[in-house]
């Protein structure tokens, strides 16, 4: 597994894979033993959105570890995660601070899935040189290449748009309320989580692009695509759904699967 | 008729057959329905609404699909069935874990459907190895 | 990556892999399991909620099918695909009878959507003549 030998890089790379599944298929589908887990946080439908939204997430950056169990470790994973679980490591102690939550085990985790990573990123031999690739995004694909650069831009668009109006989403969306934890959540979602894809964007940029990269964004889109046809379905009649963030949320898909088919026999 | 060669794998998925025969029916059929969901789960009522009705026998249905394709995988050579043995494999795995959550939350008040999934998990890894189909050129 | 070769057949297996986990996350996440009863005029019990948790996440696992189906050489999936198509199949007949003894509004989505994954099974499945088998 993992194309190679290394039984550290293994075992990390396994309990990285066990941590991805136990968080994202308790956030997913067993939203009850997580409220339970952690009485702070309140058990109402806002909540529960982003929960959910963040647990699918998790499910996408799980099969970035399958993808790497059978080709091989690649540098981009690393690129994305480390910023991520450092993002997630501030987010929760922000979290823990403003609520006055006493449950820690999240916070170890990602400490210790940190701590993993960097041990497995260094084993695997990865230097702080990035080389170039002959083109952007390593591809003579025009398409792919501008799509790409919309995405990036897109991603960036999202992060000023919380910024301008941080509870836009809560208020604009049928079932959710503007909460201060609805807020804490929109802030991992919609900042911390796009500021490690600009660095996965910028990584592929210059190097050129990754299967897993492009096969998490591929998994994560199909979820997602089903997520969003789903709430729009059981918005209220007479509601009006949010078409801005389902819009936004369709093109990033669309942008995510037309790389993904466009590009996926290079990988 | 019977493709495989290997006889364990014979036996294991013609149990498997059997198995999700005897759920399906078990599903599908009212009285058995009834009497089935009386006995295991901690939330039935004693009444089949149209909802529930329709929502076992979807279940019941699936166990009838499931055990055509048991059956397709019986009689054809084994490297046409290695996509349909590995989502067997994860099919039962969830269902393992969700019956095992089940039971421990008490919703599950007869362990008889966690032991049978996991049994079954079990059963078709085991197939999927003896036919050689876990070293596969997938991805 | 993706093994096969015909792009209409990938394609079919995209959507019918988006339709799959759209239904299988309707009916395991509670509160889209709810709004799903609500709007075909019924009461959600307990029971009913737990029954569709089991749908859903066969569902979702046929999902995890179509996806191996992609990444896997063709002859590797006959089974999965003969397996799809009996499956839609008995659906949609399923279906076709419990529409034609429906009372009241109906929406007719549910029905259409079956009737769409069997004709594209079957379409795929004789794209990639997996119906010149080996069988019996």
């Amino acid at each position: 597994m993992f194309n190679t030998q290394d039984n550290v890089i293994r075992i990390g790379m396994f309990l990285i894979g066990l941590m991805l599944l136990m968080y994202g298929g308790m956030m997913t589908f067993n939203l009850e033993f997580f409220f339970s887990r952690y009485p702070t946080i309140n058990a109402d439908q806002t909540n529960s959105f982003f929960i959910t939204w963040t647990g699918i997430n998790t499910l996408a950056f799980l099969a970035g570890v399958y993808y790497m169990g059978y080709k091989g470790l690649q540098q981009g994973f690393f690129v994305f995660m480390i910023p991520l679980i450092i993002g997630n490591i501030i987010w929760i102690y922000m979290a823990m601070s403003a609520s006055g939550g006493d449950n820690y085990t999240g916070m170890i985790s990602q400490i210790a899935a940190l701590i993993i990573l960097l041990v497995v990123r260094q084993r695997a031999g990865y230097k702080f040189s990035y080389p170039k690739a002959a083109t952007a995004w390593g591809t003579d694909d025009k398409t792919s290449a501008n799509l790409l650069y919309l995405g990036a831009l897109l991603t960036v668009i999202g992060i000023v748009m919380y910024f301008v109006d941080p509870s836009a989403v809560l208020r604009d969306t049928a079932g959710l309320e503007v909460t201060a934890q609805g807020q804490h959540y929109a802030l991992g979602i919609f900042v911390l989580t796009p500021i490690a894809i600009l660095f996965a964007l910028a990584y592929q940029w210059r190097c050129g692009v990754q299967g897993v990269l492009l096969s998490m964004g591929a998994f994560w889109s199909a979820i997602m695509i089903a997520m969003i046809f789903n709430n729009l379905a059981a918005t209220a009649p007479g509601t009006e759904p949010n078409m801005l963030l389902a819009g936004f949320l369709m093109v990033n898909c669309i942008i995510n699967l037309t790389v993904f088919f466009r590009l996926q026999d290079k990988f | 008729m019977i493709k495989i060669e290997d006889n364990v794998s014979i036996v294991l998925l013609s149990i498997a057959l059997v198995f999700n025969l005897m759920y399906a029916f078990m599903h599908i059929f009212d009285p058995f329905a009834v009497l089935f969901l009386d006995g295991i789960s901690q939330s039935f009522n004693g009444e089949m609404t149209a909802d529930l009705d329709a929502m076992v026998s979807n279940v019941g249905w699936f166990f009838m699909i499931f055990a055509i394709g048991i059956l397709m995988t019986l009689i054809v050579p084994k490297e046409e069935s290695a996509v349909f043995l590995r989502l067997m494999v994860i099919a039962t795995f969830i269902t393992s874990i969700r019956m095992i959550a089940y039971y421990m939350d008490g919703q599950l008040v007869d362990p008889a459907p966690m032991v049978l999934s996991i049994l079954g998990f079990i059963g078709f890894s085991i197939v999927l190895r003896r036919l050689g189909l876990n070293k596969g050129t997938t991805l | 990556m993706i093994k096969i070769q015909d792009n209409v057949s990938v394609t079919i297996i995209s959507l019918l892999l988006l339709i799959s986990t759209f239904y299988g996350f309707m009916f395991v996440l509670d509160p889209f399991a709810n709004s799903f009863l609500e709007r075909t005029g019924q009461e959600a019990s307990a029971t009913t909620i737990e029954m569709m948790g089991n749908v859903g996440w066969i569902y979702l696992a046929m999902g995890i099918g179509y996806m191996m189906v992609l990444i896997a050489p063709t002859e590797q999936s006959t089974v999965f695909i003969r397996f799809m198509v009996i499956g839609s199949f008995i659906t949609l007949i399923r279906f076709i009878d419990l529409y034609a003894n429906a009372e009241g509004d109906v929406i007719y989505g549910p029905l259409i959507a079956t009737a769409l994954v069997f004709i594209g099974n079957a379409y795929v499945y004789n794209r990639l003549k997996m119906k010149v088998g080996v069988f019996l």
